[in-house]
């Protein structure tokens, strides 16, 4: 195995671990600050840095978790920047000088993604920056503008708002999440505003300029053409990704691109016999855990085994606060392949747990097909909701209908409920719901 | 006072019965002698009296259910009266109900689990296919959606497609004869030999003794009266063909109990001869035509069907020439007997016109080989074409 950077690549060290870590502390200090326990909003800042503190523990633990699993499994490791020769050899740079050459009759490439440009806005890494940076940044600014209203847009928004920042999301489709299922986009964009989020939709970024005596950043956005002029103490552009591949010399192993991103089919075969991609160096969503299976399948592949990925059963997940979840179809997909569907929904606002815990806002929306009751989709909004989809998974994966989920018995108060409740819904069952 | 009905113990051998129906319903009036539920056995189905007059207050066990003789099955009482303790004192199986034989019966085929994800099983319900017929890509082999469709695009039969059918429930003695059948043909290793043979001499035997056997016994006098004494006598020069497997050992058994196999409306039936070689020609007809009367009227005792140790099957008149009929297990062969036809042969150099008849016999290998089983059919050639050497 070959690495130029950190072992544990974006997912430990600047993605979900880090990201997790933080939005921990964000929604605790929530937590205190909404039972009136924060007396000086000064605190936030002293807690914020605690928490970056925190987030490098969590790193280091990890990271050093990984090493240990390297060791463990004897594979060997090579520091430096790999590149292809050929289709079965590539070199391993170490510095101008130090060359190493390897062969090998299978190559999976998992190198990743990188932030794309995004003109006509620039990263500054100082005034205007990126999701990098923006995990290193010392102090809390006072105005936060996030240019990208997609799911790591919403994270950091759903953060620094917590500390009190006051955010501006501004998202160039016509809603936020534009991915996920829209009655969650509906949900998140009203819980963004009780929080005084502000969200520009269908509005593009178009220039930034320092303004040096007030120590923040003009920002020009255009919405539907037009003009209008923020002004925040940052700008974070969580633009688009693209393969990290420009230092991989790829057309000398034949391996053919996408839309900035190795091709590969569902087997993670790439254009070259024996190379393999997987991970978000071939686009189409940014997860580890679909990297995970995407590299499962990819050595699958590579020994001999005829698996595929099937993009359906992979989990998209919103670390925000709160968290949202979804798998499968979203009602609009549904209704387009199914015709009709039946919709079960559940608002955790009706669920035990949810209200005992002061956390009462989203819901649990299962789409099923009519006949047999397979369930096509699930979305969740509130709670766990990253917990929760599992339940979505198991159910799609291994073809548990409606029906069943409804014979099962949920313990109670649980936010798991909600999709039991949601289950039973389809059926007009719902027992902790008033009949709409 | 409440009487409890037991599971009824008809024959020797009987350890358990199956309730097939509740002729009465629970909270209807029964009278003693009326028949209150019918039970099938391993060989027959059979409707059980009342026992007490009363009325049926409660079924204890239910149709379907298999329940070893002697356990209670329901209670007569009368209205009003408490049968709570009646229940509750319910005894357990005795002791003396005898033990399985020692040969372990077939275990009951533990129904196959079939793995299906419920989405796959709902979708088979709906398209009429049977899951045990598709294959199983999913995890560990487990029959997912995506096999099932596959399977609907094969065409594996969908009911849509069959032409309009009736369903007849497999119930009763067509049951009996499905389940023994089955296990006979599919445990018994069967082999066949046939031999044509000259009827004449028996046919004449048949004709001189017709007048005066019917005379006798006031009942009609056949052929297969006359087989039935010969495959005895044949029995009794071949025992090892009156024999049966169980466990590792052949029971060559002594007793020569002759089944004759009776067609019925709904199946078929086997009362046995019991003592064949005992009975004379007189006692073979008139028990046979009793055992047929009974079976007819479905009124055969347990005894009547138990015991047999050989069979003959004679299929001559139903216009059939040749057939090879499958083991009454647990007997070691079976002989089917075809119809008489004249036909040229070769008789004394010349050509004759004979009354001639196919005897097939089907035998488990495990117990004989062709050569034993050929010396009995041809025992049997022997005495069918010279009859007299059945007074030896």
């Amino acid at each position: 195995m070959v690495e130029k950077g950190e072992w544990g690549g974006t997912c430990l060290n600047r993605g979900c671990i880090p990201t997790k870590a933080l939005l921990q502390e964000a929604s605790l200090w929530d937590a205190f600050n909404k039972a009136g326990m924060i007396k000086d909003k000064g605190e936030a800042l002293p807690y914020f840095k605690k928490a970056l503190e925190k987030k490098k523990t969590a790193v280091q633990q990890v990271v050093s978790g990984l090493r240990n699993l390297l060791n463990r499994d004897r594979i060997t490791v090579i520091q430096g920047q790999a590149f292809f020769f050929n289709p079965r050899t590539i070199g391993v740079k170490r510095d101008e000088k130090d060359v190493e050459r390897l062969e090998s009759d299978r190559i999976l490439i998992a190198s990743g993604a990188v932030p794309k440009e995004a003109p006509p806005l620039k990263r500054d890494g100082q005034w205007v920056i990126g999701s990098d940076e923006v995990l290193h940044m010392e102090e809390l600014p006072s105005s936060l503008a996030i240019i990208g209203g997609g799911r790591r847009g919403l994270e950091f928004a759903t953060f620094f708002n917590a500390f009190g920042v006051s955010v501006t999301l501004v998202e160039k489709e016509n809603r936020i999440l534009p991915k996920m299922d829209r009655e969650i986009s509906i949900r998140c964009k009203g819980l963004l505003a009780k929080r005084k989020v502000k969200v520009l939709t269908e509005t593009e970024g178009v220039s930034t300029e320092v303004i040096e005596r007030n120590k923040s950043v003009g920002l020009t956005v255009s919405q539907k053409g037009k003009k209008e002029r923020l002004e925040a103490e940052k700008v974070l552009v969580v633009g688009e990704r693209h393969g990290n591949i420009d230092s991989l010399d790829l057309e000398k192993a034949s391996v053919s691109l996408k839309d900035g991103f190795i091709a590969v089919d569902l087997h993670m075969r790439t254009s070259s016999p024996c190379i393999y991609a997987a991970g978000d160096v071939v686009g189409n969503g940014f997860f580890a855990h679909k990297a995970f299976h995407e590299g499962k399948v990819a050595i699958e592949n590579m020994s001999g085994e005829e698996t595929q990925v099937d993009y359906r059963m992979i989990p998209n997940c919103l670390y925000a606060y709160p968290e949202a979840s979804s798998i499968g179809l979203t009602e609009e997909e549904a209704v387009q392949e199914y015709g009709e569907v039946n919709i079960g929904k559940f608002p955790f606002m009706a669920c035990g747990r949810s209200i005992a815990m002061g956390n009462a806002e989203g819901m649990v929306k299962i789409i099923s097909e009519k006949k047999y009751g397979e369930v096509l989709g699930v979305h969740i909004f509130g709670p766990s909701a990253t917990e929760l989809i599992h339940l979505g998974a198991m159910a799609m994966k291994h073809e548990i209908g409606v029906e069943e989920i409804k014979e099962m018995i949920f313990a109670h108060p649980t936010f798991s409920e909600g999709f039991w409740e949601a289950a039973l819904d389809t059926y007009g069952e719902a027992i902790h719901m008033m009949k709409g | 006072m409440a009487t409890t009905v037991i599971m009824p113990k008809l024959g020797l051998t009987m350890t358990e019965g199956t309730i097939e129906k509740w002729l009465k319903q629970e909270g209807d009036h029964v009278q003693k002698g009326e028949p209150l539920v019918e039970i099938i056995t391993e060989k027959i189905n059979f409707q059980y009296e009342s026992p007490a007059s009363g009325i049926l207050r409660k079924i204890l066990h239910h149709e379907g259910e298999v329940v070893p003789v002697t356990v209670p099955i329901a209670i007569i009482a009368e209205e009003g009266e408490a049968v709570e303790e009646v229940e509750m004192a319910r005894p357990e199986a005795p002791a003396e109900i005898p033990l399985p034989a020692a040969v372990p019966r077939e275990s009951k085929e533990p129904s196959q689990r079939i793995f299906a994800s419920p989405i796959a099983r709902k979708m088979a319900q709906e398209k009429g296919l049977d899951l045990s017929s598709i294959k199983g890509s999913g995890p560990t082999g487990r029959i997912i959606k995506m096999d099932v469709l596959k399977a609907t695009e094969k065409g594996a039969a969908p009911p849509i497609q069959r032409p309009s059918e009736k369903l007849i429930p497999l119930k009763g003695i067509r049951r009996i004869i499905a389940k023994r059948m089955t296990e006979s043909f599919q445990n018994i290793p069967h082999f066949y030999l046939s031999l044509e043979i000259d009827m004449t001499s028996c046919l004449a035997l048949y004709e001189q003794l017709r007048e005066e056997v019917e005379r006798r016994t006031k009942l009609r006098f056949t052929l297969t009266d006359i087989l039935v004494k010969v495959t005895a006598s044949a029995l009794k020069d071949q025992p090892i063909i009156n024999s049966r497997i169980e466990g590792d050992q052949i029971h060559l058994i002594e007793e020569i109990n002759i089944g004759v196999a009776i067609a019925l409306e709904d199946g078929l039936i086997v009362p046995v001869i019991h003592h064949a070689d005992q009975k004379s020609l007189i006692e073979i007809a008139s028990t046979l035509r009793g055992l047929t009367q009974k079976a007819k009227e479905g009124k055969l005792s347990l005894e009547e069907v138990g015991g047999g140790t050989f069979t003959l099957s004679n299929m001559g008149m139903l216009g059939i020439d040749k057939f090879n009929p499958i083991i009454n297990p647990p007997e070691c062969s079976i002989l089917g007997v075809g119809r008489t036809v004249e036909k040229p042969v070769f008789h004394g150099g010349e050509i004759k016109v004979r009354p001639m008849a196919w005897f097939s016999l089907s035998s488990d290998h495990r117990i004989v080989d062709g050569a034993t089983a050929s010396l009995f059919l041809n025992h049997i050639k022997k005495l069918v074409e010279n009859p007299p050497l059945l007074l030896l």
